[in-house]
């Protein structure tokens, strides 16, 4: 009754009206703003469109696909300034597939901006059915949180074959990430900062790094909405457990209470030593395990930090 | 025979007043010690020939008649204090109060009527989950004061634990932690003297509430005196010394247990592998101890609210609503997970 009430009203009604329209206004204006920003003074020098971005030692590509892929790869680095690379294989030299990829994407030089620079590489690895997502550069701030759900969705058409959908779908997904984080304000100051000076060395990417990939904390666990449900229901159900016994009283008398002299007049008082009983073991001295990449990520062999994620299919 | 104590200022019934540890008249306000009322009490206490009840016909409800006005005094078979449903005349009857059931000892209230009415008000509105109604309403006016029947427990007991106990060290050699585990044999033997371990006689009275009373303050134990009834509800024991002894028992037990087993100390590990106690019972005082009490019923529930009569220690369950619960329940998951949630987007 009283919505069809707020309806009929006039007046009402355009209230509403009008705040829809701020509402829309304000998202327009928003947006109009940020997408001004996505201009970034970027060095386009470095980038050798003439290079292969496709690499198929597995041969999972027609030459046709091929060149369709290359074609693709090298329009969307152009567009979203990262260097986009595919690479199959079906000997991986025994290195896990996300090392693998890393380490080719080093051992080339790839980069948009600099050698091993800003970019993304796919691997798909035969040898042992794993795809993996490595990052590098600039892309790290808004890649590395997705490369989870993108090996996610992947896998389901590498394990129906369909190497050309997969590569596709990568192409397309990494330019559109890239797309949205240019507009998006929370990445303003990364990119800022990574354009506006030299990230060639290490160190200087290593420094960016730390500085502008979120990295999981202890807070991270509360986004799943399940645990938070769970703990809600255990500090609830604790909380109502220990105000329930405010409408309780309990004993305040002990073995004390009643005894002459509160003390036990012990007659005798024993302590035989009969035997000692001996373990040794041996102290496991704590490995330290291989360095972590800056910005949560691993390391390549040349030493630069990547990240990025890789999943079975 | 039933008794009713009378003012020797005005002739009105007069009562134990807990504040004052004497007898006071609430029409003229003459005070009487209780000494000198029991001493005097042929003299103002008036008396009746043997009704019914006792020449030998068993009825279920005992025939006494008020002294003040006569009606007929609403007894059972234990009652051994009540007060006139109709005048509030205190009345004792005497004939239950002399021989085997005459009381050795007697906490007297040091609790008022008022302070009483005044601690279970407050009461009430403690409890975060009591319900709205209960808070309003003046149930407090139920309240009565109660001399319920105790038997006070003497026992020496003796108590022999046998334990194998460990004492672990720990150091390094090298690459390996060493662990010394040394074993010992312990004995322990010792004795205690409990003294007047309490114990609820009434059959009425629940025995967990009158258990929570504890502990009593012994100093204000007297020798018994009827005139500290007057005023109160009161009755007999209905169960001797003798049946209520395996209930102290267990606990004396218990006590001298966890008293010898508590004197093995300075080990990681202590693992009792025999242990055996003696008791002796020395004496059983028959004693009144005073007790506030409430009774009510909460959705078909009989539940009770009593305060120890002597040092005002509050015992019994309030009821709890099921819908605040519910509400509070509901409120703290909502706010915990909004909470954890928002941490989560922002922090995380």
């Amino acid at each position: 009754m009283k919505i069809k009430n707020l309806f009929c009203n006039g007046k009402a009604c355009f209230k509403i009206l009008l705040f829809m329209a701020i509402l829309v206004f304000a998202v327009i204006h928003v947006s109009i703003v940020s997408y001004a920003k996505s201009s970034y003074n970027v060095d386009d020098s470095h980038y050798d469109d003439t290079e292969p971005k496709i690499y198929d030692e597995a041969e999972l590509f027609s030459d046709s696909e091929e060149e369709e892929l290359q074609k693709s790869l090298v329009s969307a680095a152009k567009r979203i300034k990262l260097d986009l690379v595919i690479v199959t294989t079906d000997y991986n030299r025994g290195k896990e597939s996300l090392l693998y990829a890393s380490d080719f994407y080093d051992d080339n030089g790839f980069g948009y901006d600099y050698d091993c620079g800003s970019g993304v590489i796919l691997l798909i690895d035969m040898d042992n059915r794993e795809v993996a997502i490595s990052t590098a550069g600039v892309c790290r701030v808004y890649l590395d949180s997705m490369t989870d759900d993108m090996i996610e969705e992947i896998t389901p058409y590498l394990s129906d074959e369909d190497y050309t959908g997969a590569a596709r779908y990568f192409i397309n997904k990494v330019r559109e990430l890239a797309l949205e984080a240019f507009e998006d304000d929370d990445y303003e100051e990364a990119f800022e900062a990574w354009y506006s000076s030299d990230h060639s060395s290490i160190s200087a990417q290593n420094d960016f790094y730390d500085k502008y990939i979120p990295r999981d904390n202890f807070f991270t666990v509360f986004k799943n909405p399940l645990i938070d449900i769970v703990i809600g229901f255990v500090i609830a159900g604790v909380a109502v457990l220990i105000m329930n016994s405010t409408s309780k009283t309990g004993s305040t008398i002990n073995e004390r209470t009643y005894m002459e002299g509160g003390q036990i007049n012990l007659r005798v008082r024993h302590d035989q030593f009969t035997h000692t009983t001996t373990r040794r073991r041996k102290i496991e001295t704590e490995s330290s395990g291989g360095g972590g990449g800056h910005g949560g990520g691993h390391v390549s062999s040349s030493g630069h930090s990547h990240g990025g994620s890789s999943g079975k299919f | 025979m039933v008794e009713t104590y009378k003012c020797k200022g005005c002739g009105a019934p007069i009562e134990f007043d807990g504040s004052q540890g004497e007898l006071v008249c609430q029409y003229c306000g003459t005070h009487m010690s209780v000494n000198e009322m029991s001493r005097s009490g042929e003299k103002y206490a008036s008396h009746v020939d043997d009704e019914t009840a006792e020449s030998g016909e068993k009825i279920d409800v005992n025939g006494y008649k008020c002294q003040n006005c006569g009606a007929q005094l609403i007894t059972d078979d234990n009652t051994t204090a009540t007060v006139c449903s109709f005048c509030k005349s205190p009345a004792i009857v005497k004939s239950r109060l002399t021989g085997q059931t005459m009381p050795a000892k007697i906490i007297p209230f040091s609790i008022t009527k008022d302070k009483a009415r005044e601690i279970f008000k407050g009461w009430c509105h403690k409890g975060v989950f009591t319900p709205s109604a209960f808070k309003k309403s003046s149930f407090v006016e139920s309240m009565s004061g109660i001399y319920v029947p105790f038997w006070l427990y003497d026992y020496n007991a003796e108590c022999h634990i046998e334990a194998l106990a460990t004492r672990v060290r720990h150091h390094r050699e090298g690459d390996y932690q060493v662990t010394h585990t040394d074993h010992f044999r312990v004995v322990r033997e010792g004795e205690a003297l409990f003294r007047l371990i309490p114990a609820d006689a009434s059959e009425k009275m629940p025995d967990d509430v009158m258990d929570l009373l504890e502990p009593y303050n012994y100093t204000g134990l007297k020798d018994f005196q009827m005139p500290y009834l007057s005023g109160f509800l009161s009755e007999k024991y209905s169960y001797d010394s003798r049946q209520m002894a395996p209930r102290v028992e267990s606990r004396v037990r218990s006590y001298i247990f966890n008293a010898a087993r508590d004197t093995i100390t300075g080990y990681s590990s202590i693992n009792i592998t025999g242990s055996n106690t003696r008791l002796r019972r020395r004496e059983a005082v028959y004693t009144l101890l005073p007790v506030w009490m409430i009774t009510y019923r909460y959705k078909g529930e009989n539940k009770i609210l009593a305060i120890n009569g002597q040092t005002g220690k509050q015992v019994g369950t309030l009821p709890r609503s099921k819908e605040k619960q519910l509400a509070w329940f509901g409120g703290i998951l909502a706010g915990v997970f909004a909470v954890l949630m928002m941490l989560g987007g922002f922090v995380g």
